[in-house]
């Protein structure tokens, strides 16, 4: 060998002194030569790459003479120098840049892992860009009306007739079930049916057991808590178990890891799917059928759906239903990628649960918002800073600094202060973890923090802040003239740029308090809506699917023996739960033919609007005295009226089901108030309620209306429930609280929109406080001077004030309309929701007024209460 | 400590370089470290004590002396300087000293 490899050479001229570069590099040559005699070629060249790595070491790297680079250490070491002695000089100004970026920095990471938290979403599953969730369409009462759920047919006809479709699984949801192991019953959260294929298409991680678990027809896949909780071990492949009282036994075939936080599906334990794989639709013209015979359908793709999707969606299937028959009900299929399910809109029969997109694009803004206002004050606090140091400038400039190096200087002020107040707002989030957990979302961890898309928005978010905490403040200076820098303690404050910044801190500042205090208002107003019911002293109880009619009427007749309990009723319906919905028969007002509708139906028991606590409009409720109102009485709510067009609803002929004929057919005999159930974001639906025929369903639900102490009354119903039904545990939830769970989100996004809204104005408000400062020292002279000349503390307070105040009102002006425009937006997303009025808008201009004195007075004062001489002389 | 001191690595390659005499260079000293003590030692290494021990005044080095294995790159040769030779003397002398203090023939056998 003549010479060494290309990277050898570069590596060893970069790391080497030239003048021992030519022998470093002989000998090497040397020995490889050598040892390629004495050892062979193959050992030769690894021990050669050994060598010279083994040359990065500080015997060699130290010999380099910075003879040129000296100079630079040098002077970086003074530009660290004058700036920590500035530092120690104006130790205000430092600890309000240091806390604004810290504080900012600290929110801005927090959001950074709550947002990529959110996106993250279903992106764990192998190959996630290829699976997609179908989705359906209906069209109800001339409404489109989107089902997360599609038919059974479906999924074996696309896999059937569109070549792209790799594998599908259908998933079916069952709630309230128990998993019973000897003779006890555990709840059991998510029970899951599914095809075989599943873990083909989505992806679970295995403990036990293989992909194969869900072929034998009783097998049961278990997770990992429910598998602990169960046997106390996930060692358990083989063991038997069932399900309710099912008298079938289940073999758990696998255990799987719990789906993961990021998962908007969730489960417990998998079983097969007991629906046969059929290739029939005819289900869709059904409401009732059309939910009954369908479920989820997950499908993986080779390639993404094309353009031409949905025709061949079409044709495939055509051959089983009529594509006139499919307008007719506007039935549709299509495509939702895993991904986008979370943050999603909101279909019917999901059953898992959604994040709401709105937040994560307003704490994104926020995000935004907080490095901008941290960045301008960071900004402004500098050019204020470095202006003080003009001097110092000057006399760079003067000995001969270049423009380059001036910028240096700057860098590396703002790279020192990143890099302080990085750790500040890491450790800030280290000790603050729990209350984000509280605030945001429970299944953040604080290693999301080294997640590569974390750490990506995290460094782009401080680099974009750098940029313009060196850029402006660099301009400024270098842009000078010497003379200038020489002559004036202090120049080039009043640029358009700083008052520009300025300006637009203090409309982000507007905008955010506008928008907190409306959100405030929306939210103290869902919790104190009027719910057409009372949801104080209410609790509802959850039966399982073994509760008979019998038990049913004898549980009751128990829970009103309990001391407290002032009614009790059964019905179908869940607060912020799902309806039933089925074509119903309506007598028309002014014509004389029926019209088919579909209406959403709840069955209860007679005494269920005395128990609600709704209110009876018109006519009567049910009476348990007249037989034939199991069937021909039906009560509505405001809503049916309202959509029916009704104008005198008691007595109009109503029927469903004709195929029995006569069976449910009879008139309405009251109208009760809205009764207010799913979350406000939605409007109430137009509800028939009747009784169950012959109190045939025991349907669900039992509501308890009880007075005086919440948890004596509580152990007293899981005693009576006990003895009835022995061996189930009492689902009870208090209605009120159930309520607010709701809407929960809404609270906790409005908790941390405050706080990101309280780091924003005090950022600004130290912005403002260290600026106003710096403004009354480089107009002291001219202060001190109008003294003498007989203005008065109050005359040069209002001065002082008056550059501050007028910048205000401008960026108000600019940034109330813009704040209005948001709320208006996003209140839209309620269906119930607050009138926006100008005064709260006022109310932010004023407070806005009034911060902006509060923080520039202390200055104000002090400049208006000096001693002109001390100022005058000063030179 | 008055005298001037060398750990083991640094006196060897003195030695060797006084030892070598004219063929002193990087390259030959790491070979014959091998040869003698059987031991594989780094090229860097042994650059670094070379120059060490010149920065120390022990040793001293002229360049010259291209051949055809090593790619016509220079040597550089050292060459052992009197204090470096006072140094391995003085070195010796102590060790042999200390040496003599060893009780020789008794075994012991605790």
């Amino acid at each position: 060998m003549k010479s060494l490899p290309i990277w050898a050479e570069r590596l060893l001229r970069a790391i080497c002194p030239d003048e021992l570069y030519e022998q470093i590099e002989g000998d090497l040559i040397e020995i490889y030569n050598y040892e390629v005699k004495t050892i062979g070629k193959g050992k030769a060249k690894r021990r050669l790459l050994w060598s010279v790595i083994m040359f990065c070491r500080s015997g060699i790297l130290l010999r380099n003479k910075f003879s040129t680079n000296q100079n630079q250490l040098a002077m970086f070491k003074n530009y660290f120098i004058t700036s920590l002695r500035h530092i120690r000089k104006s130790k205000m100004n430092f600890t309000f840049k240091l806390a604004g970026l810290s504080l900012a920095t600290f929110s801005f990471l927090a959001i950074a892992i709550y947002v990529t938290f959110q996106l993250s979403f279903d992106t764990y599953h192998k190959d996630y860009q290829n699976v997609y969730r179908v989705n359906s369409q209906r069209n109800e009462n001339g409404m489109l009306e989107n089902y997360a759920i599609v038919p059974h047919g479906i999924g074996p006809i696309l896999k059937l007739h569109i070549p792209e479709v790799v594998s599908m699984a259908r998933v079916r949801y069952a709630n309230h079930t128990y998993l019973r192991l000897d003779k006890n019953l555990y709840e059991c959260e998510s029970l899951l049916e599914a095809d075989s294929s599943l873990f083909n298409v989505l992806t679970f991680r295995f403990i036990k057991g293989n992909r194969k678990a869900l072929q034998k027809s009783n097998g049961i896949v278990l997770t990992r808590t429910m598998a602990n909780k169960l046997f106390g071990t996930t060692d358990v492949l083989q063991r038997v178990l069932g399900i309710n009282n099912d008298p079938n036994l289940y073999e758990v075939s696998a255990v799987i890891e719990d789906t993961p936080a990021n998962s908007h599906l969730f489960a417990s334990a998998i079983i097969a799917i007991r629906d046969k794989y059929e290739f029939s639709l005819a289900s869709i013209n059904d409401p009732v059928a059309f939910v009954d015979l369908s479920a989820t359908l997950f499908v993986r793709m080779s390639q993404p759906p094309g353009r031409n999707f949905p025709e061949k969606v079409e044709a495939a299937l055509e051959p089983y239903i009529k594509k006139s028959d499919r307008n007719e009900i506007g039935f549709n299929v299509s495509l939702q990628p895993i991904a986008d399910i979370y943050l999603g809109a909101t279909y019917r029969n999901e059953y898992f649960g959604k994040g709401s997109p709105i937040y994560v694009y307003a704490f994104s803004v926020l995000a935004i918002l907080l490095l901008v206002v941290a960045g301008i004050n960071y900004v402004n606090l500098s050019i204020a800073d470095f202006s003080s140091r003009s001097r110092e400038t000057g006399v760079r400039k003067v000995l001969g600094a270049r423009k380059h190096q001036l910028v240096t200087q700057v860098t590396i002020e703002a790279l020192f202060f990143s890099a302080i107040s990085l750790c500040v707002g890491i450790g800030l989030l280290y000790l603050l973890f729990p209350k984000i957990l509280e605030l945001l979302d429970a299944d953040l961890r604080f290693e999301m923090l080294l997640n590569t898309p974390v750490l990506v928005i995290g460094l782009s978010g401080i680099i974009t802040l750098l940029f313009f905490a060196i850029y402006f403040p660099a301009r400024q200076f270098a842009n000078t003239g010497v003379i200038q820098n020489l002559k004036s303690k202090s120049g080039g404050y009043n640029s358009s740029v700083s008052q520009i910044l300025l300006f637009s801190q203090f409309a982000i500042s507007a905008i955010c308090i506008c928008c907190t205090y409306m959100v405030g208002q929306q939210i103290g107003f869902i919790h104190n809506k009027e719910l057409g019911f009372d949801r104080k002293n209410l609790l509802v109880l959850s039966m399982p699917q073994e509760f008979t009619v019998k038990n049913m009427e004898t549980f009751k007749h128990e829970l009103k023996q309990v001391p407290g309990v002032t009614n009790a009723s059964n019905s179908s319906f869940r607060i912020g739960g799902g309806y039933w919905k089925d074509w119903y028969f309506v007598e028309q007002e002014d014509k004389p033919e029926m019209k088919k509708v579909e209406l959403y139906e709840v069955f209860s028991d007679d005494e269920l609007f005395l128990t609600l606590g709704s209110r009876l409009l018109e006519g009567r409720t049910f009476n348990a005295n007249i037989p034939s109102d199991s069937g021909a009485a039906f009560i509505v709510n405001e809503s049916a009226v309202r959509e029916l067009r009704w104008k005198n609803p008691i007595g109009k002929h109503i029927y469903t089901h004709p195929e029995e004929k006569g069976k449910w057919e009879g008139t309405v005999v009251g109208v009760v108030s809205d009764i207010n159930i799913s979350p406000l974001y939605d409007k109430v639906k137009p509800l028939v309620m009747r009784l169950p025929w012959t109190n045939a369903y025991p349907d669900g639900f039992i509501y308890v209306r009880y007075l005086g102490n919440d948890t004596a009354v509580v152990q007293a119903i899981e005693e009576k429930y006990k003895a009835t039904m022995p061996g189930y545990p009492l689902l009870c939830r208090f209605v009120d609280e159930l309520y607010n769970s709701r809407h929960q989100k809404e609270s906790k996004a409005f908790a941390s929109l405050q706080f990101g809204t309280l780091v924003i104005i005090l950022v600004s408000v130290l912005g403002i406080f260290s600026m106003a400062a710096y403004m009354s020292i480089k107009r002291m002279r001219e202060f001190g001077i109008r003294k003498v000349l007989g203005a008065s503390v109050t005359q040069i307070f209002t001065l002082h004030i008056n550059y501050f105040v007028r910048l205000m009102f401008f960026s108000n002006l600019i940034a109330l309309p813009i704040a209005y425009w948001l709320i208006k937006n996003w209140l839209e997303t309620f269906a119930y929701r607050i009138e926006i009025s100008y005064w709260p808008f006022l109310f932010v201009g004023l407070t806005s007024l009034l911060l902006v004195i509060v923080s520039g007075s202390f200055s104000a004062w002090k400049s208006g209460r000096m001693n002109p001489v001390d100022v005058i002389k000063m030179e | 400590m008055g005298k001037e001191f060398l750990n083991d690595f640094e006196e060897l390659i003195l030695t060797l370089v006084a030892a070598l005499g004219e063929n002193a260079y990087g390259a030959a000293i790491t070979i014959e470290i091998e040869k003698w003590l059987g031991r594989k030692v780094t090229l860097s290494a042994v650059h670094v004590i070379l120059y060490r021990l010149e920065d120390k005044g022990y040793m001293k080095s002229t360049v010259g002396g291209a051949t055809n294995e090593r790619g016509g790159r220079r040597k550089r040769i050292y060459s052992i300087t009197n204090a470096g030779l006072a140094v391995l003397r003085a070195m010796k002398v102590t060790r042999t000293e200390i040496w003599k203090l060893v009780p020789q023939l008794k075994i012991v056998n605790s």
